[in-house]
């Protein structure tokens, strides 16, 4: 029956819209490098 | 227990209605590499690099936008019944959105693993593991990911599969479009967004999201509100109002306690107009069948067609489905529908309208 998903929007879209402005929020502040790990030094090199 | 396969009934509307997006789709294809060659003109070393990922930057936003429109149709049919016809041959854009999606994955993985000395698919898995950096996520597997769930859905979005799969698997395999959508943002977030540093990319991108989270939770709150509201009801019985306010032909939707609709018609037997009550859902694909109409007798699926007779729910020979009946009283002029269903196919004598005056 159609029921189940006519009414799971009005609970399922929240969570994907929270969901996604979650990840876009990330994923826009990744890309100033918030989020990139700073290069491991490699050990036994000269500095 | 065998299911016969029927090829897709292709007929005038649905070969205009193909060429049409198709045409649609080349020309979105066409003007944006155009505009992108021309914009962003580069010294020739670069342009062969250029076309290829104009081309793929082309594809992968059209089949992004295309799977928006695929996605705002649903409820936009929902919220005004006026725009149900944008409902008919949906199917075809998803298949078609599948094909775009499909190119774009075809020719990235030719541009970018298939000049190397490893397997294409072999470098696409391994050649980024880098799974705890969001900038340099791997996030061609967030694509990938909705490639697969939209070639799923592509597949199995002949009738055939309806059937062999039951209605009720056949669409929670089609509801994963959502977990699809939902991959492909992120694929755009953490691929092309992290090196395109206009901003129009992500508002626009944000603009989609919004308008599609937006159409469907208020589709579905309405819907929700409408479920579980459940119509007044008189002495047990649903009252579904005066018999002067159903339309000859159509149908007034009532909702039980339980949240099933039930589609009372007002429909024509013997030269005398009469009530009639059956399940609001089709047996061909759950479509809502009391926003159809009765023609030459029969109420009318307005999704694809399917007929029953109002008086036993049954299809007219050859066709063999049912849906169930339930009893109607009219008292003072007002149409009482007993809630408790009657098994598909029972027979139950329509209501006749006195006539007025």
């Amino acid at each position: 029956m159609i029921r189940p998903q006519r009414r799971m929007h009005a609970w399922l879209w929240p969570l994907i819209a929270v969901a996604l402005a979650v990840g876009i929020a990330a994923g826009l502040a990744a890309r100033r490098g918030s989020f990139v790990q700073p290069a491991a030094a490699t050990s036994g090199a000269n500095p | 227990m065998s299911v016969a396969y029927t090829a897709i009934g292709w007929n005038r509307q649905k070969r205009l209605y193909d060429a049409a997006v198709v045409g649609g789709v080349l020309l979105f294809v066409g003007l944006f590499f155009a505009i992108g060659k021309f914009a962003g003109r580069g010294p020739e070393v670069e342009r062969v690099h250029d076309d290829a990922m104009l081309l793929i930057r082309a594809l992968g936003t059209c089949g992004l936008v295309l799977l928006h429109i695929v996605l705002w149709i649903g409820p936009l049919a929902r919220l005004d019944p006026r725009l149900l016809p944008l409902l008919y041959n949906r199917r075809h854009l998803g298949v078609l959105t599948f094909l775009i999606g499909l190119a774009h994955a075809a020719i990235t993985l030719v541009q970018y693993h298939g000049f190397g000395n490893v397997n294409p698919l072999v470098s696409l898995f391994t050649s980024n593991t880098n799974f705890t950096s969001l900038a340099e996520f791997p996030f061609e597997l967030l694509g990938l990911a909705a490639l697969v769930i939209l070639f799923l859905m592509a597949a199995t979005s002949h009738d055939f599969w309806l059937a062999v799969l039951s209605p009720r698997v056949w669409k929670w395999l089609h509801m994963s479009v959502y977990a699809a959508y939902a991959l492909l943002v992120m694929h755009v977030v953490l691929g092309v967004l992290q090196q395109d540093r206009s901003p129009l990319l992500p508002l626009l991108l944000i603009a989609g999201v919004a308008i599609t989270a937006g159409l469907h939770i208020a589709a579905g709150l309405r819907e929700h509100a409408r479920d579980t509201r459940g119509d007044a009801l008189l002495d047990g019985l649903i009252d579904a109002g005066p018999t002067g306010e159903i339309a000859l032909n159509r149908a007034r939707v009532v909702c039980t306690s339980s949240a099933e609709r039930i589609a009372v018609f007002k429909h024509t037997a013997n030269g005398k107009a009469c009530i009639s009550a059956v399940a609001n859902v089709c047996a061909h694909q759950q479509g809502p069948l009391g926003e159809g109409k009765v023609i030459d007798g029969c109420i009318t699926c307005p999704w694809h067609g399917y007929q029953y007779h109002p008086a036993d729910g049954c299809a007219p020979p050859p066709f063999t489905e049912k849906i169930s009946t339930y009893r109607v009283t009219l008292r003072g002029g007002r149409v009482l529908i007993d809630p408790k269903a009657c098994p598909p196919g029972t027979p139950i004598a329509p209501a006749e309208v006195p006539d007025a005056g």
